[in-house]
């Protein structure tokens, strides 16, 4: 445990900084919400609860967020638990493809849903079954279904690792007093990896709750996030969305703070970590055929939208319709994209905020991590909730509240006209800062619930021990309690990259000069070229995928074996 | 070994094809030192490029130097909108404060209020010496910040806002963030008026504004229906739509792609235009010829009386056809709207899923109509996908540029709109690229807004015209395509609906959007037990508009056109709770009623 002074400095420090680069932006901009010519007025929050739609909205938020969950834990657990016992040919390609539904890039997502469930879509040709509206009915399920098949990864990588820390004597000890199969996984592993499950169900339920991109694309808007959205794009000026977005932000700390209450506390430390591995059992013929079926079944449903982004990409305008694949194949599209001045100039964006974000990311969670888990301060529980709203907030919403904190700094006499400062803080100069400090809050949750996760299942003992042979706190931080949780740490950081290289409402608004467009504003801008603007922009939106997937399989080959190691996968 | 060189070199390959296949920089003539212009827009990269090269190469040959186009992309015109506000508040306080002066809480708000200056202190404030004193404060300052422009003071560090719509840039002047580039009276040559040809850009025509003192339109959109020739076919559509009330017929229920005209000023403009079109065909059937009613609005626009006050002359018969078409025209976009799948604020959406065949018809903008149907054909050419504008009418609008306030390069911001005005601009928007004059790599396919770009009685004008229709990428004299034909064509008294501009987007937005599921399931059940002719009862219920917070008509709308913010949270609310029990006591009638 961390010592109670120590704990409160970290504690101080640490909200102050998520005041300065959560909290103010945030502020600047739904203020407008509560102050009416400079008056304090709560009519619109009030509004929020007596129009009917809007409290319906929220709702409906919450039965999706619930739904999504649900049948993203039915999904990836099975798995991370079928890829923790079991060895079978393919596994390692199976286990890295599982990953790929949560990089798919964005605008171009949508074209590739159409392309294969629109009524002269791939599915109905396929299927001959004539003009069938799967975008057009069952809205409600179908949000839930294709959240829940964008979403699991996050909750298969914090299982995985949860099931990789879990010591293997623990479920040995159980069998050993004759409690095995299910009833070993219920009251034993299940418990021990709650944490980890713990950890990706919250991300995956209160992104759920705030999701936007996917009730859009099935054109289901009674719920807060397209109410928020549409709220906020409606030509006429008004408070009121902001309001809603305090309400999300609330019921988002809420449902957080009762998720925590209810499930969270259920932590159960090891006295050792599972670094002696128990061997995965290895599966040939038949058996490691039924054991891959559900990883195959799960990745070929999973990635249809993707297959549809690859094929238009490749497909010659207007050839791909009433047809299971496009008639005709060119690679124009990629010579036009890859060629594009934007393209390089993105790519080297993109890496170079992602890559900064995930380190500012990283310090900070592991401090936040730390305070949360390894003290016990009574203010603890609350800096873990605030580490976790940024998840609840409109994109669009925190790009306007740096935007204004920006333009509010940049007007400063001692930034305006000096070249450092206006470089620094002036985002119509350079946004990097604001790019770097927008993606790091907005991706913070992942990298402290994947760490807090791995340090609730590691016991404080190690660190102790550590202590008591004279290592000082950061040398034992560093030798001892790090590489016991690396899956965790591996496990946050590759969800955090691959978010932020796919980071989309800052990424529009923040940068507005070509020189500083990461890949995401590129492909926005290809995607509005009128006519060949979603082939162009889905070619580069292939790239981007691949490139993010080499990206993975490259830090995979870097760290050699202790990858898989560390996942057992 | 093998396996980690395969991965090595598969990530070399993806990691070098960008760079590899990266085109070389034209080589530019700008160097450091000559000027730049900067620029906020809505418009795509292909826009941005064919402007920029043209404008660098025409300001080298009149000036002798080239200009670097710095252009600022914030994502669409309402964020463009809500940036440039709080850039100016921002960078206007700085100012403020830093000459010592006071900023009371508010005073943002209260400079970008155009109505601030003109209205009195409120009774409770001019009662208060403090609330006083702090008002005055805030005049002072809204009086400053409209009569200040200079780049040394404050601005946005943008000197042109390119593109949107009439409705943003107007607001943008009201809101004192843009400034004349020229005296009105005496625009550069060439311009907006030629020498012979007379006036080349009209200040108004078919109801939308195409300029004014600050902004001036360069550009033309209408529009219009796109629909998908096979979904019609699946649907048992023999006829395909070709007037906005085609589009009501049950058959499209679930499959109209349909533009938000709650996010863009020229999307409600164009169901204001619905609204009117129906307006007219009203009082066309109810017995007054065009030629009367022409003469009978002269009249009242002569008298001057309150709005549906009739001058002597005039029937009240005729005001309540106005009065009663304008209620029609509020069910034809209800219906409308009834069948629609989805509103989207993305101008190529609708297109595109009309192209794919995920929606049977659309409310789409013109070129993005005619560009998409043209990529949609099939392997021989065959088209799958039309765009018409409708036959009864529907408006013109213009894309226009305005001049910031406080902009850092003024005379260079000048010279671009005068680019853009002139002949020489004006060539980009529908020149075939690698025409004399037209652009270089894309075919932008925009129309024009420059009359000698369409023909014309006028012999100046009409050889100008055969000019340009040498080099033309759409034939722009086609009926269907010629938006002075269609403006002309459509005669238009802002009487009958402009002022019911913005109480018609609200409750367009809360009828149609925000009861939309209550509105779908009713409609739906109107048409799966025997259809709106059978269920009469069904179809009143649905039908029915609000009598809170007083009975809903053309004549109350006029009285609701300015509400504050607060009386518009509570008129949206009640209409909101109205509009859901209507549509659902519509659904009990229908299903209660099965054939």
């Amino acid at each position: 445990m961390i010592r109670q002074r120590t704990a409160w400095i970290l504690f101080c420090g640490l909200t102050g900084i998520l005041a300065v680069l959560f909290f103010w932006p945030l502020w600047s901009v739904i203020r407008g919400g509560f102050f009416f010519e400079g008056r304090f007025d709560y009519s619109y929050l009030v509004g929020v609860f007596t129009n009917p739609v809007y409290a319906e909205g929220l709702l409906n938020s919450l039965r999706l967020a619930v739904g999504t969950t649900i049948l993203a834990i039915l999904i990836a657990l099975p798995l991370a638990w079928l890829a923790d016992r079991y060895n079978f040919p393919g596994k390692p390609i199976l286990s890295a493809l599982l990953l790929v539904p949560m990089i798919l890039p964005p605008f171009v997502g949508a074209i590739g849903f159409q392309q294969i469930l629109g009524q002269y879509g791939a599915l109905n040709s396929l299927l001959r079954l004539g003009p069938v509206d799967w975008l057009g009915r069952g809205r409600y399920f179908g949000v839930i279904i294709l959240q829940a098949l964008s979403l699991y990864p996050v909750l298969y990588l914090n299982a995985a690792a949860a099931l990789a820390n879990i010591d293997p004597a623990m479920e040995e000890a159980a069998e050993n007093l004759g409690c095995a199969g299910l009833r070993k996984f219920r009251r034993i592993t299940l418990p021990l990896m709650m944490p980890g499950l713990f950890a990706g169900g919250t991300i995956v339920f209160i992104w759920s709750f705030t999701e936007l991109g996917t009730p859009l694309i099935m054109n289901y808007t009674r719920c807060a996030s397209v109410q928020v959205y549409d709220a906020l794009k409606e030509i006429t000026s008004v408070a009121f969305p902001y309001a809603l977005v305090f309400v999300m932000l609330v019921a988002g700390f809420g449902l957080y703070a009762v998720g925590k209450w209810t499930f969270g506390r259920q932590a159960f430390a090891m006295q050792s970590k599972a670094a002696t591995g128990r061997s995965a059992t290895r599966l040939h013929g038949s058996r490691a055929l039924l054991v891959a079926l559900p990883f195959v079944f799960v990745i070929a449903i999973a990635l249809l939208p993707h297959l549809g982004v690859v094929l238009t990409s490749f497909c010659e305008p207007g050839s791909w319709y009433r047809s299971v694949w496009p008639a005709r194949f060119t690679t124009a599209n990629y010579v036009e994209a890859l060629s594009h001045e934007m393209t390089i100039a993105g790519i080297r964006n993109s890496l170079l905020f992602s890559s900064l974000a995930v380190l500012v990311n990283l310090v900070l969670a592991i401090a936040i991590a730390f305070v949360v888990v390894r003290s016990e301060i009574p203010l603890r529980g609350m800096l873990d909730a605030l580490a976790m709203v940024p998840l609840a907030v409109p994109g669009l919403v925190m790009a306007f509240g740096y935007l204004a904190i920006s333009a509010q700094l940049s007007n400063l006499p001692w930034v305006k006209d000096r070249p450092f400062w206006e470089n620094l803080l002036d985002v119509r100069t350079n946004p990097t800062l604001f790019l770097v400090i927008a993606y790091a809050v907005r991706r913070l949750p992942y990298m402290v619930r994947a760490i807090a996760a791995g340090l609730q299942q590691i016991s404080v003992v190690f660190e102790e021990s550590a202590a008591n042979l004279g290592a000082r706190p950061l040398t034992a931080l560093r030798r001892i309690t790090l590489p016991l949780i690396m899956a965790n740490i591996i496990a946050g950081l590759l969800l955090a990259f691959a978010f932020s290289m796919l980071e989309v409402s800052d990424s529009l608004m923040l940068a507005q000069r070509a020189d500083f467009y990461p890949i995401t504003k590129t492909i926005y801008e290809l995607f509005q070229l009128i006519g060949t603007g979603k082939y162009v922009a889905s070619a580069l939106g292939v790239w981007a995928m691949v490139f993010l997937a080499v990206t993975l399989v490259g830090s995979g080959l870097l760290l050699g074996r202790k990858l898989g190691s560390l996942f057992r996968i | 070994m093998w396996r980690n060189f395969t991965a090595l070199l598969v990530a070399a390959f993806v990691i070098a094809l960008p760079f590899t296949l990266r085109q070389r920089k034209n080589a530019s003539a700008w160097k450091p030192g000559d000027p730049v212009l900067v620029l906020v827009s809505p418009h795509n990269k292909a826009i941005e490029y064919e402007f920029g090269q043209a404008f660098s190469r025409w300001h080298e040959k009149e000036y002798g130097q080239p200009v670097k186009t710095d252009w600022r992309s914030i994502g669409g015109t309402t964020e463009i909108m809500r940036y440039l506000a709080a850039q100016y508040v921002s960078a206007f306080r700085a100012w403020w404060i830093g000459q010592g002066k006071p900023w009371p809480a508010g005073t943002g708000e209260a400079i970008l209020d155009e109505r601030f200056a003109s209205s009195p202190p409120s009774s409770e404030i001019a009662s208060n010496p403090e609330a006083l004193r702090q008002w005055q404060i805030k005049r002072q300052a809204h009086t400053e910040f409209r009569r200040v422009d200079d780049a040394n003071a404050f601005g946005a560090k943008i000197d042109l806002f390119f593109g949107g719509g009439a409705y943003d840039h107007e607001k943008a002047w009201r809101q004192g963030l843009t400034v004349e580039p020229w005296p009105p009276d005496s625009p550069p040559p060439d311009t907006i008026f030629g020498e012979d040809a007379g006036e080349l850009i009209p200040e108004r025509l078919g109801g939308e504004k195409w300029r004014s003192k600050t902004f001036f339109g360069n550009a033309l959109s209408t529009f219009g229906i796109c629909y998908n020739l096979d979904r019609l076919k699946d649907l048992g559509i023999a006829k395909p739509p070709r007037s906005w009330s085609d589009l009501t017929d049950p058959r499209y229920f679930g499959q109209l792609g349909v533009a938000d005209p709650t996010k863009s000023g020229s999307i409600a403009k164009a169901f204001e235009m619905i609204i009117y079109s129906e307006c007219y065909r009203t009082v066309v059937a109810a017995g007054y010829a065009p030629a009367q009613i022409a003469e009978y609005e002269t009249r009242i626009q002569q008298a001057g009386l309150p709005p549906g006050v009739m001058c002597e002359g005039v029937p009240s018969a005729y005001q309540e056809a106005v009065e009663q078409g304008w209620l029609a025209g509020l069910n034809l976009v209800r219906l409308i709207c009834a069948n629609a799948r989805y509103f989207t604020d993305s101008a190529s959406k609708v297109p595109i899923d009309v192209s794919m065949g995920d929606a049977a018809a659309g409310i789409a903008i013109d070129f993005y109509g005619r560009y998409q149907a043209q990529y949609s054909c099939g392997p021989n050419g065959e088209p799958r996908m039309v765009f018409v504008t409708p036959v009864g009418g529907s408006s013109v609008s213009a894309d226009p540029i305005s001049l910031l306030r406080g902009a850092p390069n003024r005379e260079i911001a000048i010279r671009f709109i005068r680019f853009v005005l002139s002949e020489d601009g004006q060539k980009l928007w529908n020149y075939q690229p690698g025409t004399p004059g037209g652009p270089v790599k894309f075919a932008l396919r925009r129309l024009p807004i420059r009359r000698d770009f369409y023909p014309s009685e006028n012999p100046h004008i009409q050889t100008a015209y055969e000019r340009h229709r040498a080099f033309t990428t759409d034939d722009l004299g086609q009926p269907g395509v010629n938006p002075y034909e269609l403006a002309y064509s459509f005669p238009y008294y802002p009487r009958w609906t402009a002022r019911h501009f913005n109480v018609q987007r609200d409750l367009i937005r809360i009828m149609c959007m925000d009861a939309g599921e209550e509105l779908r399931a009713a409609w739906r059940a109107i048409i799966r037990n025997g259809g709106p002719q059978r269920l009469t009862r069904a179809m009143q219920a649905l039908n029915r508009l609000p009598s809170q917070p007083e009975p809903l008509d053309w004549r109350s709308a006029l009285t609701m056109a300015a509400p504050t913010p607060r009386e518009r949270l509570a008129y949206m609310r009640e209409w909101t709770v109205y509009f859901r029990q209507s549509y659902r006591e519509a659904r009990e009638i229908a299903e209660s009623s099965s054939p």
